[in-house]
């Protein structure tokens, strides 16, 4: 079966000052297929937000590729091959869905603040349908009527999916949704996913920064200093794994 | 796992009182039900015979009365003895359980393999930790996959689930500071590697901030 997000040996780094490079992605390679739930586990500041901005086409890497549907974000589009900038040839903006918690940007009711951005697309109406599924899918009906401020975390958190699930994805990128949640609600929020991507086919690519949020993931990584690490397949408790590999494959 | 975590004092003494409190059951049946609610305890199979043993020692347990030796169940042909609690072992069971926790010393081997290890060769060194970290993320997939099963068949909204967990958390976080702590380490080693091979090579040296 084809991959739905391929990563293959991507690096990405940023200037800190005149002489310093800072390494955030060091020959990173991932495949996502549909229907999958893939956590990463890192800590602060250790390359989660970039990874998944990487695989959104928000980022372009230094080296390497990132295939979506099988398809090179990044492939030149210009005349004799060049590539016309630094956005990506395709436009995914439709099929690819981040996630992040964060006030929106104006204050409306959490009904409005998911279907505004959909209008232009779909039309006021089916905005505004799409928008009342989503919300009902995350079990966040409730606020619909209410706005931003009035919110607990964990309401914010759902709203904040529902907003990508209305865009109706075929990937889902979720940077770090459980940060500030407890048990229930972050079991409840790992549960969730795990159920839609196996609903509607959906790829879900997931940062966390606590183990706890990996419950239903099919697949767990780590990343630290630009490295991405994660067991190979198939895996038994009682083998010995000294001798595991990375990705892609695991 | 490479690790030799000393959890605790405990043995799995304790636990078996305890499900036997809960209720009766074959020393088969205990192994599967210790591995089933504390399974990254680690116990070997055949520990519950071995608490049985000691328990039975000390009148804290005794094969289960009734008509007609109703206490010996047949598995597979043979007969097993089903055990029960003894008032004294239910009295012991309750003290246990409400006493203070013990905080057990952390023997870890990859500890002293760090306090000991030299200078030299620091390569071999990012290797072990790296294998450490892959081989936890290993062991953090695998608890989540034997909880996942349980959490299936409980109520979303009861104690239950909460309960549940609680007590997975204290696995889950157990592994998710290893691997932080792993992590930590790798990137330090790499940064003083990096300071060697500076040191020690020609040429400017880029200096990688992590």
């Amino acid at each position: 079966m084809d991959a739905l997000l391929s990563l293959r040996n991507v690096w990405l780094s940023f200037p800190r000052g005149r002489r310093h490079v800072v390494r955030v992605l060091a020959d990173v390679s991932l495949d996502l297929r549909m229907g999958e739930v893939v956590a990463v586990l890192a800590q602060r500041a250790q390359g989660k937000t970039s990874l998944l901005r990487v695989a959104a086409g928000m980022e372009r890497p230094d080296k390497g590729s990132v295939l979506f549907a099988g398809e090179d974000l990044w492939r030149p589009t210009g005349t004799r091959g060049r590539s016309l900038g630094r956005r990506p040839s395709r436009p995914v903006g439709a099929r690819i869905a981040f996630v992040r918690r964060g006030e929106p940007d104006l204050d409306v009711s959490m009904l409005e603040s998911v279907a505004l951005p959909l209008t232009g697309a779909h039309g006021w109406r089916e905005a505004h349908e799409r928008a009342e599924r989503a919300l009902g899918d995350v079990g966040a009906r409730g606020c619909a009527e209410r706005r931003w401020s009035e919110l607990t975390d964990p309401e914010r958190a759902r709203v904040a999916l529902a907003q990508a699930l209305a865009r109706e994805p075929r990937l889902l990128l979720v940077d770090d949704l459980t940060a500030t949640l407890e048990l229930v609600e972050t079991e409840y929020l790992a549960k969730l996913l795990h159920k839609l991507a196996m609903e509607r086919d959906l790829g879900v690519l997931m940062s966390v920064s606590d183990a706890g949020a990996t419950a239903w993931s099919g697949r767990v990584a780590t990343l630290a200093g630009g490295e991405l690490l994660a067991p190979a397949l198939p895996v038994r408790p009682t083998e010995d794994h000294s001798n595991v590999i990375s990705f892609p494959g695991g | 796992m490479a690790s030799t975590v000393q959890q605790s004092e405990m043995s799995a003494g304790e636990i078996v009182l305890g499900l036997l409190v809960e209720q009766p059951d074959t020393c088969y049946q205990l192994d599967k039900r210790i591995a089933e609610r504390l399974g990254s305890a680690q116990f070997s199979r055949g520990a519950a015979a071995g608490a049985v043993k000691r328990l039975l020692e000390r009148d804290l347990i005794r094969p289960a009365e009734g008509e007609g030796r109703p206490d010996l169940q047949v598995v597979g042909g043979r007969k097993k003895t089903i055990y029960e609690a003894t008032p004294a072992g239910v009295e012991h069971f309750r003290c246990w359980l409400r006493a203070s926790t013990q905080t057990p010393p952390v023997r870890e081997e990859l500890h002293a393999k760090m306090a000991l290890w030299g200078s030299e060769d620091l390569s071999r060194l990012i290797e072990i930790v790296r294998e450490a970290e892959v081989s936890s993320t290993l062991q953090l997939r695998e608890l989540n996959r034997q909880t996942r099963v349980e959490r299936q068949m409980i109520d979303a909204s009861s104690w239950e689930l909460t309960k549940q967990l609680i007590v997975t958390a204290g696995e889950v976080m157990w592994w998710d500071a290893r691997i932080k702590w792993l992590q930590d380490v790798r990137l330090e080693l790499e940064k003083e590697r990096r300071c060697q091979q500076a040191m020690s090579g020609s040429g400017r040296a880029q200096a990688f901030a992590r």
